[in-house]
């Protein structure tokens, strides 16, 4: 028999849309059982979802890197299950390498198939920048990090809930500061329209591609090696270490599209990347793509708009 | 204190590609070190600089052609390096893991850097992988590293923006983020030095369990229109779709 077991994302007291698509996913595998773990909800809350034996659910909400390694080894010994499902984000991976050390499992990030095979898994992920697809075998046990939106959403359905115990294992690492996110005037999350730039620009070009933004009163975003390079401030970082945006139209200047950058626009209904390289990995995820020198479309548009 | 910083060689794909069954020509690939690995090494002199480091060590997993980049290490100024040889493990993140336990093993360092992720592949996963094998702590995402002591104090960032200072107690293992510590060029005779150093090799017993089975180009344009012109006219295009919006 071949178990998985789901981390659930959790948001609003309520399964994140994310975990329909990790459950249905995990499914379509071929495994014989399917069951979700989660925390942060309440029993009445932990609506299940068709085809999906158990949920585990802890009777409070680990806080730390170490209960929820401890909470997802339980789920293992309980279940039986040898592959471990969660959505690849920030979070997530702190983890995931380690349950997999743990539990004498193999570990592959960022999936976009996921299927069981005699002996162990069958996963596909991106290599060389995005752009080389390989197919995996693993060998035995696996944590999957599933990239999202690839699988459909998962059918809701009630399914019997288990409830797990959370330890008070104690952490290593210990807090001792934090700052908030810089008060910078910079609103990422509500913007209509973000024109982002990229290292493709050069140091030189931002000056120009900053007062594009100003004229046009559209949000600047940057991507992760322009705020590296102090050539802006890291409040305009979009990826998954900064911030994730969902505006109507997002333009990307000299952006190739490294997969940290891409988790962090995928919300975005309109994605338009201009970039010099007709293979860059953003033209993967974008509706309009123009292969040009952005430094040229960046004057061309300034050109076009009386200053002020 | 004595820091070891594991680093990867690693191949970008450079203009068109062409994939061979399960690989990619070399010849379609640019080697180099891989970009929050330099951050590593950085952070790691930062520390030799403030006298809370006495040495820096580096170690790289692969073939022959990996030393390049204990070489880079070493033109940085690092005070030594050595290679595990071991077939390709890339894409097991444990393995690699378990290679560095050997490692640590025969070096004994008080702190192993690694940087957040690979360039290539980005799987994010060495640094927590090998600090569980190891059962010492581990930081992940840090821009910057201090010790005191035995105690080392590491800044990491949080998604949005948000930092948090975080402590624990050495041996640790910490993950490198890129950041503003961007990696020094070394001095003239650092360069020679690392040219003619002898890297030594170790082998290691450690067979990854992951295997690529296949390869093929990823469908890069995937469902995107392409416009082209000249820069006037592209501009006026995205002038209008940016009005609709407005």
């Amino acid at each position: 028999m071949t178990a998985i077991v789901v981390i659930a994302e959790v948001s609003d007291s309520d399964f994140d849309p994310i975990t329909a698509e990790l459950v249905s996913a995990a499914l379509q595998t071929g495994a014989e059982e399917v069951h979700v773990v989660a925390w942060g909800l309440t029993q009445s809350q932990a609506v299940g979802y068709e085809g999906v034996k158990s949920i585990l659910l802890a009777e409070c909400a680990p806080n730390s890197v170490e209960q929820i390694k401890e909470l997802i080894h339980q789920a293992l010994m309980r279940t039986q299950a040898t592959c471990v499902v969660a959505s690849f984000n920030w979070r997530n991976t702190e983890f995931a390498a380690s349950v997999a050390a743990m539990n004498d499992m193999s570990i592959v990030t960022d999936c976009l198939s996921l299927e069981t095979q005699p002996s162990g898994w069958r996963v596909s992920r991106p290599a060389y920048s995005g752009k080389v697809e390989v197919d995996l075998h693993v060998d035995g046990g696996l944590v999957a990090l599933l990239r999202d939106r690839v699988w459909p959403a998962a059918r809701r359905d009630p399914v019997p809930v288990v409830t797990m115990s959370t330890l008070t294992s104690v952490s290593a690492v210990s807090q001792v500061g934090s700052t908030e996110a810089p008060r910078s005037g910079v609103d990422l999350n509500s913007a209509g329209v973000i024109f982002a730039v990229g290292r493709g620009l050069g140091a030189e070009g931002v000056p120009e591609f900053v007062e594009l933004t100003n004229r046009l009163g559209v949000a600047l975003g940057a991507s992760r090696p322009v705020v590296d390079a102090g050539w802006l401030p890291h409040a305009h970082q979009i990826g998954q270490s900064g911030t994730s945006v969902a505006p109507r139209l997002y333009i990307a200047f000299g952006i190739s599209g490294a997969m940290q950058h891409l988790v962090g626009i995928r919300k975005a209904q309109r994605i338009v990347a201009i970039n010099t390289d007709p293979q860059a990995p953003i033209f993967s995820i974008a509706d309009v793509a123009v292969v040009a020198e952005g430094t040229e479309v960046v004057k061309a548009m300034l050109d076009l708009l009386p200053s002020s | 204190m004595k820091v070891l910083v594991a680093l990867k060689h690693v191949g970008a794909v450079s203009g068109v590609l062409e994939v061979d069954g399960d690989h990619i020509d070399p010849a379609f690939l640019e080697f180099a070190m891989s970009d929050a690995d330099g951050y590593a090494v950085e952070a790691a002199l930062l520390m030799r600089d403030r006298a809370e480091a006495e040495e820096v060590v580096v170690v790289t997993c692969g073939g022959e052609p990996a030393t390049a980049v204990v070489r880079d290490a070493m033109s940085m100024g690092v005070d030594r390096g050595f290679r595990m040889s071991a077939e390709d493990m890339g894409f097991d993140p444990l393995a690699v893991g378990r290679v560095l336990c050997e490692a640590v093993t025969s070096e004994c360092p008080d702190l192993l850097l690694v940087g957040v992720q690979s360039s290539d592949l980005g799987q994010q996963s060495v640094g927590p992988a090998t600090a569980a094998l190891l059962g010492w702590p581990c930081v992940v995402g840090a821009t910057a590293v201090q010790v005191d002591g035995k105690t080392l104090t590491a800044h990491r960032e949080l998604e949005g923006g948000a930092q948090e200072i975080v402590s624990c107690e050495l041996p640790a293992v910490v993950t490198v983020q890129t950041g503003p510590h961007q990696p020094r060029y070394g001095s003239f005779k650092d360069k020679m030095a690392a040219k003619k150093a002898e890297i030594p090799s170790h082998t290691t017993g450690v067979t990854p369990r992951v295997r690529v089975v296949a390869m093929r180009p990823a469908i890069s344009t995937g469902n995107a229109e392409f416009i082209s012109g000249d820069p006037r006219s592209i501009a006026e295009k995205l002038l209008e779709m940016v009005r609709a919006e407005q």
